[in-house]
């Protein structure tokens, strides 16, 4: 399938339906696509892509660790933190390559055995013809091998008791390392021209595992200009324990897991901020099963399998002899990631629900809405009168305040979760056998849906067009490194076809992603 | 009634003033302290002398804190002249702990941000104006300012080739809502400079770790004309390759900015033992807690942000003494931070900084519970309990004459996220061009008149900057605060 490129913008919420017109579906996709993409044909590595890849073209035992005070990426001003708007080369992140460069040179080349690890041979030639190629992440030309060879010449020539060999290696690897054909991810083929075979082995190495080229993969790269080639090798890719690590930075990112660091409780006696670190890797082992297992959408909001530590055994009720992680089903009133207990604490008022941050997160992470910022002032939460359910205390609170955002859209979502308090523990009834009302009705972008409590919720969501479309959004921005414009449109449709389908799995969604001209053709960027 | 003295957060740092060493030769320079200093710190130093010059720099710090301040216990009572004594009395106000340093503070009363009131999240919004005296856009998460920050501008002027300021951040970059915002290349979207949050990252750069230091003087010159020759060759090699770059015709307008600027963040500068400063010595930094961050920070809410930004003033100090930077900014503290300060009041409260600061436990912003109050302005007090070490640091380091520190605020106070009367307080008499010792009034100005005087004194030549910095009501800089 071909898709459209297109100039940068926002497209409004429309009827449902995904079908690509003349403006590339915009209008009639049903979820907003806003950025500001530039496609650039220079994106800088990410850290984790630079560390790993200085290890493998090194052949470093370890990782060298180097990349831990590197600059990091503004937070939060991007959906993810490989977008390409974030990954250029400052003055400070020049001093921190070259520093890195010139303490890795020093390192593999103090030895002759950990020389031996970078390039078995003794020829300077080969030397740079190897180590260039996977530095470089395809061939040198003649002219850089004869740039690299003068350079080589003058390291030997440099005092020290190493080796002359030794001295030129270092030197070489010093320039490499800070080359920008390292540092840099290039897509220099001509518009409207298939990446070339070199150009999609990085790009699909860089992105599933997370590295450069292996030399097997060089050795293959021209073949990769097929595209079937190229969607076989992603699916291998998609099988390694590689693609799982990359997928949990995607995830990570998506749920804000780094967030459950933060959670802190006055007045909980079943909460202690041990908790905060099993709910963390308790949710990267659920999605990490929901990628590793060919799993997808749905069983993200339908699943009532989850992971759990010791104290989130006992919150659960659930019986654990091992002292580490173990899966559990849990039963028909846990449907779903959202319905367990990371999120529902994360998003808790200490020991009460709180659905107004149930409600703004799922809206926000999982359906796309479009929602303003927060008002400047915001009323306090006032005390839970008698009689009074926190449904009701939260409509009055948000009544004039809101209007669609808070009616419409954050309200019914928190709502339907009224049965788990703030940690995470299901309740029949509240404040004295108050009834709990969960029932509500949310507009998805291909029609109302009502619903009962989270339950249906997770299978109205699970259902619709519009969750799907919004994950595809959000997987797509993370594997093409931008952001996703109205342009995209018919991609991001395409893609959620597949998430939407009966056993769509987040791998299917991928496998078809490397196969459309969003990822093999460059988009070209304002001249 | 005397503000409780909370007690001292973590292990303590190292107590000050340190002891003053004598002038470092470049062998000794390299001796100094515990630790081996290697070349890269050396090869870092700018030509441009920071003494020797016909006209002694200025040095740029802007700090700029979270969460407002409890007003009515911030500043003295009355405006006009204090001294050591006279701010040591006023017990009841946080910024008596500065006393020490009296005759070198000035407090500013009446300085406001360009926005008349915030029109969505008033952190990120106050953050974005606090250096740039212009309008913030967008909101939340997503905020931006219109206009670049001061510290870009005095840096470009007062550094050797425009290099740009550090950038440093006390604070959870987890949080994942209001990180960095306060450094700016410019107006929009993707202008924000990301910034450190671990001090090691600087004190690496600063002591330079990649090679060992040698007992013998006239082989480590060499060894450094050696190593300077030898990245001068990988320069040119890797500007030949942007070149290149630059030549293919595919290329769009934005990759060849991001080219052109990697192309000129490459320098080849040069040792210039001439330049080095009295001062420049590892002497009182507390390299154990660095070294501790050496494998990453993890950060904490329990107040390990006190320590952190002392950290970063040591090291800011240090940078100056050595002249490897003349400007930097230290965020202190999320926009809604989350730290869990261990003081007095909130003993028994629990709650973060951010609900201390809206006098209730939740986001919402119009809260009144006392206690809450009360912990505010004794987190006010170890706020200026860390800003107290980062000027004894630069006066143990003679810097504070050569210097111009702006302590704010990215809002005034926290109930109301009032953009107006925000704190202000500067340290160092900017080489004499700033009043020391008094309490002034500014008459509600908005803050661009503020950074026309703060880059006036840095840069200490008239620029359009001096004049018309920022969006703010009228021009020029604030007679007010002039020596």
């Amino acid at each position: 399938m071909k898709t459209t490129p297109g100039a940068a913008g926002a497209g409004p919420i429309g009827a449902a339906g995904a079908d690509a017109g003349e403006d590339g579906g915009a209008a009639s996709l049903g979820i907003e696509l806003h950025g500001s993409p530039q496609y650039y044909r220079v994106v800088r590595l990410t850290n984790a892509q630079w560390a790993q890849s200085v290890q493998d073209i090194l052949g470093l035992s370890n990782p060298s660790g180097l990349e831990a005070t590197f600059q990091s990426p503004v937070a939060g001003t991007t959906d993810f933190s490989n977008n390409e708007l974030l990954l250029d080369v400052n003055q400070r992140s020049w001093g921190d390559f070259q520093t890195a460069a010139e303490k890795l040179a020093d390192q593999v080349t103090a030895s002759t055995s950990a020389l031996s690890k970078v390039y078995r041979g003794t020829d300077s030639t080969g030397f740079i013809r190897t180590v260039g190629r996977r530095a470089y992440r395809r061939p040198l030309t003649a002219a850089e091998i004869s740039t690299y060879s003068e350079l080589f010449k003058s390291g030997s020539a440099m005092s020290g008791s190493k080796s002359e060999f030794a001295k030129g290696a270092a030197l070489v690897i010093r320039a490499l390392l800070q080359s920008p054909n390292f540092l840099y991810r290039t897509e220099f083929t001509a518009d409207d021209e298939p990446l070339n075979g070199f150009e999609i082995a990085a790009k699909l190495s860089l992105w599933l595992r997370g590295t450069t080229p292996s030399d097997d993969l060089l050795d293959a790269a021209p073949s990769l200009i097929d595209p079937d080639a190229a969607a076989e090798l992603a699916s291998v890719m998609l099988d390694e324990p590689s693609a799982t690590t990359v997928m949990r930075r995607f995830h990570g990112e998506l749920l804000h897991f780094a967030r459950f660091g933060t959670i802190s409780k006055i007045g909980v006696p079943n909460y202690n901020e041990s908790l905060n670190a099993e709910f963390e890797q308790s949710s990267y082992l659920f999605f990490d099963k929901i990628f590793s297992e060919s799993l997808g959408v749905k069983d993200i909001l339908t699943t009532t399998s989850g992971f759990m530590g010791p104290g989130m055994a006992k919150l659960y009720g659930v019986r654990q002899t091992s002292s580490g992680f173990v899966e559990q089903d849990l039963g028909p009133e846990r449907v779903g990631f959202f319905s367990q207990l990371p999120f529902l604490t994360l998003n808790g008022l200490n020991g009460d629900p709180d659905p107004i941050h149930r409600g703004a997160s799922i809206n926000f992470d999982m359906l796309c809405a479009s929602l303003g910022p927060p008002a400047p002032q915001l009323p306090p939460i006032p005390p839970l009168e008698p009689n009074q359910t926190n449904r009701e205390r939260i409509t009055t609170l948000t009544g004039g305040c809101g209007g669609t955002c808070h009616n419409q859209l954050i309200n019914p979502v928190g709502f339907a979760f009224e049965h788990y308090d703030g940690m995470g523990q299901y309740r029949d009834t509240e404040n004295d056998g108050l009834t709990i009302d969960t029932g509500g009705s949310y507009e998805f972008s291909d029609g109302a849906r009502p619903f009962a409590d989270a339950n249906e919720l997770m299978q109205a969501m699970a259902d619709s067009e519009q969750a799907h479309l919004c994950y595809a959004k959000k997987l797509a921005s993370f594997s093409l490194q931008r952001d996703i414009v109205p342009s995209d449109a018919a991609l991001i449709a395409e893609l959620s076809e597949i998430s939407r389908s009966d056993h769509g799995s987040v791998k299917d969604v991928l496998t078809e992603l490397v196969k459309t001209d969003a990822f093999r053709i460059h988009t070209p960027g304002a001249q | 009634m005397k503000i409780k003295t909370p007690a001292p957060l973590g292990n303590g740092l190292a107590p000050l003033p340190f002891k003053r060493r004598s002038v470092l030769n470049r062998r000794a320079f390299l001796r100094a302290g515990a630790i081996a200093v290697g070349l890269p710190f050396l090869e870092g130093l700018p030509e441009r002398s920071a003494w020797a010059a016909d006209a002694p720099p200025v040095f740029s710090l802007y700090i700029v804190a979270a969460c407002g301040v409890v007003g009515k216990k911030f500043f003295p009572d009355a405006l006009g002249a204090f001294s050591v004594d006279s701010l040591a009395a006023q017990t009841d106000k946080a910024t008596s702990v500065l006393s020490p340093h009296a005759d070198r503070l000035l407090f500013v009363k009446n300085i406001n941000f360009p926005m008349e009131k915030p029109t969505n999240c008033g952190h990120s919004q106050g953050l974005c104006q606090s250096l740039t005296a212009a309008p913030s856009g967008g909101g939340g998460g997503t905020a931006y300012s219109t206009g670049i920050s001061a510290d870009m501008v005095v840096a470009d002027a007062v550094n050797d080739g425009g290099a740009d300021p550090l950038t440093l951040y006390a604070g959870n970059r987890s949080n994942g809502y209001i990180a960095e915002r306060i450094s700016f290349k410019g107006a929009g979207a993707g202008q924000v400079r990301s910034a450190d949050d671990n001090p090691y990252t600087l004190y690496s750069k600063l002591i330079g770790l990649t090679t060992a230091a040698s007992d013998n003087a006239t082989a480590a010159a060499d060894a450094a004309a050696e190593l300077l020759a030898s990245r001068k060759s990988v320069n040119d090699l890797v500007r030949n390759e942007l070149k290149q770059m630059l030549s293919l015709p595919a290329l769009s307008s934005a990759d060849k900015l991001r080219l052109e600027q990697h192309f000129d963040s490459i320098r080849d500068t040069e040792v210039k033992m001439s330049g080095m400063g009295l001062n420049c010595t590892q002497d009182g930094l507390a390299v154990s807690q660095l070294e501790a961050f050496r494998s990453g920070l993890a950060f904490r809410m329990d107040g390990m942000i006190e320590d952190v930004a002392k950290l970063h003033l040591e090291l800011v100090a240090l940078a100056f003494a050595c002249n490897y930077n003349r400007v930097a900014t230290l965020q202190h503290g999320d926009g809604t931070d989350a730290t869990k300060y261990p003081v007095p009041s909130n003993a028994e409260l629990n709650w973060p900084f951010h609900h201390i600061s809206h006098r209730v436990p939740s986001d919402s912003s119009v809260g009144s519970n006392q206690t809450a109050e009360d912990a505010h302005a004794e987190i006010d007090v170890v706020r200026m309990q860390t800003l107290l070490h980062g000027l004894d640091h630069f006066e143990a380091r003679g810097l504070l004459d050569k210097s111009v520190i702006l302590w704010t605020n990215h809002i005034a106070d926290g109930p109301s996220h009032s953009f107006k009367n925000v704190p202000t307080i500067l340290a160092g008499s900017a080489g004499g061009y700033l009043k020391q010792g008094a309490y002034v009034d500014a008459g509600f100005v908005t803050n661009n008149r503020l950074f026309n005087t703060l880059i006036a004194a840095a840069v200490r030549d008239k620029t359009d900057w001096t004049s018309n910095f920022g969006n703010g009501v009228d021009s020029g800089v604030l007679d007010e605060l002039l020596a």
